[in-house]
């Protein structure tokens, strides 16, 4: 591809981020483990129905940064969060909101697998269709599983195993089965911490994909180790190195033209 | 060099075999006394375990004949109140134990139960004729089923615990990701995952208790007839077996060793129908 239709297609992309609107908006956000600052100041909107995507060397407070837009980040011990974090115009760290809530509507799917292994297919995907039923909502379970499971890009593959355990699946399905678990709640938001960094290169593949189909539908933050895999999915991708967002762009501005040299001399390899 | 390497070399593969056959010998000696106690039971006790065993009530010593059908019912009675009382409680405080690894009351209850799980058995006794025996102003099977249920607390509540932690943390994070309260995702998902374990913990302690005599010596204190009440004193396997075999009567000593097979397979038979419940640990999808 020629230098200026690069460019023509960076600019393009960018024009499209800044005309979604923001699904949720950092806004200053410190969190802590004890003593240690992961995250610094860092405030950052994240388009709807978009795929932000998230890069840094280990340790640089990535993945604690995604934990904090779901409350998960205050379950450790010794954690501590201040700052704004809107979903919907609403702050998550306001006093009045319970956390259980933030995570029924903020999804998220870790590093390796995490299929519960005393439950089925079925019961995996419908695991979190329970608290949405204690809750008082009318769920309709086997609808919900298979549009969930559909979703997933994962039905073809399990329709006729939805009884089995899930720990029979590969890991590659199982990480689809956690993905689907996540989607079956309707989540407006669904976070992704390495999705992919235990699995072989086909299923990566197929999760990518995934994350692809899901854009248009469901706004996604991921984490990744991987550059060609945020350069690949993501259209808008931010660059954390010691706790701080040095770099947020256009994932095709950011990969062909970093404005940091920071970012640059991690883009090219020269650490992390 | 060559003569070297080689000497080295059978040096070596000596000593391995030597150890692998020390280790061989030491397991087949760990399992002796279990073995000769099953030979020397079965030996003894075969002759006087009859159907007549099963179904009758103990008869006075001279008469012959007789069983122990109200002591092993009644064993089956006190050992069963003793789970209702003390796998709850253990279980409860295992999972609180675990998820509250350093808390001070955490520190300071597991310290408790290794206490406990030393105390000896005729201290446990001592208790729970103290607290319902004297209150009562009689014995009772209730008495026996708190003794008993009192040392099933502290096997269930630590190998409840080591279950427990052993759950990857993952796990419990992706259920919070769910949006599971705190409790749901203990009760729901770990809970299940380490039910299997826990099941034996508890397959250990019922096995234990179901063997104890000093506890119930006076608490259930024992009965040479028919009782289902709690209320009352309850005959028991190991009561029955103390009692014959300190008496001076012969068949009374053939039907201890009967009574020792019998107690014995009950706890095997227990054991192997948990299991089997257990066994595939893999729970229906209820939602």
């Amino acid at each position: 591809m020629p230098a200026s239709e690069a460019l023509a297609r960076a600019r393009a992309d960018a024009a499209d981020l800044a005309a979604q609107p923001a699904r949720m908006e950092v806004r200053e956000l410190n969190a802590h483990f004890g003593a240690v600052h992961a995250v610094k100041d860092v405030s950052m909107p994240i388009p709807e129905n978009r795929v932000t995507a998230v890069i840094g060397p280990s340790g640089c407070g990535k993945s604690t940064f995604l934990r904090t837009l779901n409350r998960m980040h205050e379950t450790a011990p010794t954690a501590r969060i201040s700052g704004t974090v809107l979903l919907d115009g609403q702050d998550i760290y306001a006093p009045a909101v319970d956390p259980v809530s933030v995570r029924r509507h903020v999804g998220m799917v870790f590093q390796r697998p995490t299929a519960f292994p005393t439950k089925s297919v079925r019961g995996n995907v419908a695991a979190g269709l329970g608290v949405l039923r204690s809750a008082g909502e009318r769920v309709d379970v086997d609808e919900r599983v298979e549009e969930a499971l559909r979703r997933a890009a994962l039905w073809d593959e399990v329709k006729d195993r939805l009884d089995v355990s899930a720990l029979e699946l590969s890991g590659g399905q199982q990480q689809r089965l956690c993905i689907a678990r996540a989607l079956a709640m309707n989540p407006g938001v669904l976070l992704l911490d390495e999705p992919t960094a235990s699995l072989d290169p086909l299923s990566t593949e197929k999760v990518e994909e995934l994350v692809r189909q899901l854009r248009e539908e469901i706004t996604v933050v991921m984490v990744t180790h991987n550059m060609e895999q945020a350069a690949r999915v993501s259209d808008q991708t931010g660059f954390f190195l010691h706790g701080e967002l040095v770099e947020l762009s256009t994932t095709s501005l950011l990969f062909t033209r970093p404005r940091d040299p920071r970012t640059e001399a991690y883009i090219t390899g020269r650490f992390g | 060099m060559r003569s070297v390497a080689s000497r080295t070399s059978f040096r070596r593969r000596f000593v391995n075999g030597l150890m692998l056959g020390l280790t061989y010998v030491a397991a087949v000696v760990a399992t002796l006394p279990l073995l000769f106690v099953l030979v020397y039971l079965l030996a003894k006790g075969v002759s006087a375990v009859n159907w007549s065993y099963f179904t009758s009530l103990p008869h006075p010593p001279g008469m012959g004949g007789g069983g122990a059908a109200n002591a092993i019912v009644g064993t089956l009675v006190i050992v069963a109140g003793a789970s209702v009382m003390g796998v709850p409680i253990g279980i409860g405080a295992g999972i609180y134990l675990a998820e509250r690894k350093g808390a001070p009351l955490a520190v300071f209850v597991r310290f408790l139960a290794d206490v406990l799980n030393g105390l000896p058995s005729i201290v446990m006794g001592i208790f729970a004729w103290e607290l319902v025996v004297v209150p009562m102003g009689h014995f009772s099977a209730l008495a026996g089923a708190l003794a008993l249920g009192a040392m099933m607390i502290p096997t269930v509540t630590r190998t409840t615990e080591e279950m427990v932690r052993v759950v990857p943390s993952t796990l419990r994070e992706a259920a919070l990701a769910l949006g599971y309260t705190r409790w749901r995702t203990s009760l729901r998902i770990v809970l299940p995952t380490a039910l299997a374990g826990i099941v034996t913990g508890v397959l250990v302690a019922l096995a234990r208790v179901a063997g104890e005599t000093a506890p119930l010596l006076f608490t259930a204190f024992g009965n040479d007839f028919w009782s289902l009440s709690l209320n009352q004193p309850m005959n028991a396997l190991p009561l029955q077996i103390f009692n014959y075999a300190i008496s001076p009567y012969d068949d009374w000593h053939a039907q201890a060793f009967a009574g020792a097979l019998v107690l014995i397979a009950l706890v095997l038979i227990i054991s192997l129908l948990a299991r089997a419940a257990t066994g595939r640990g893999f729970a229906r999808a209820s939602e």
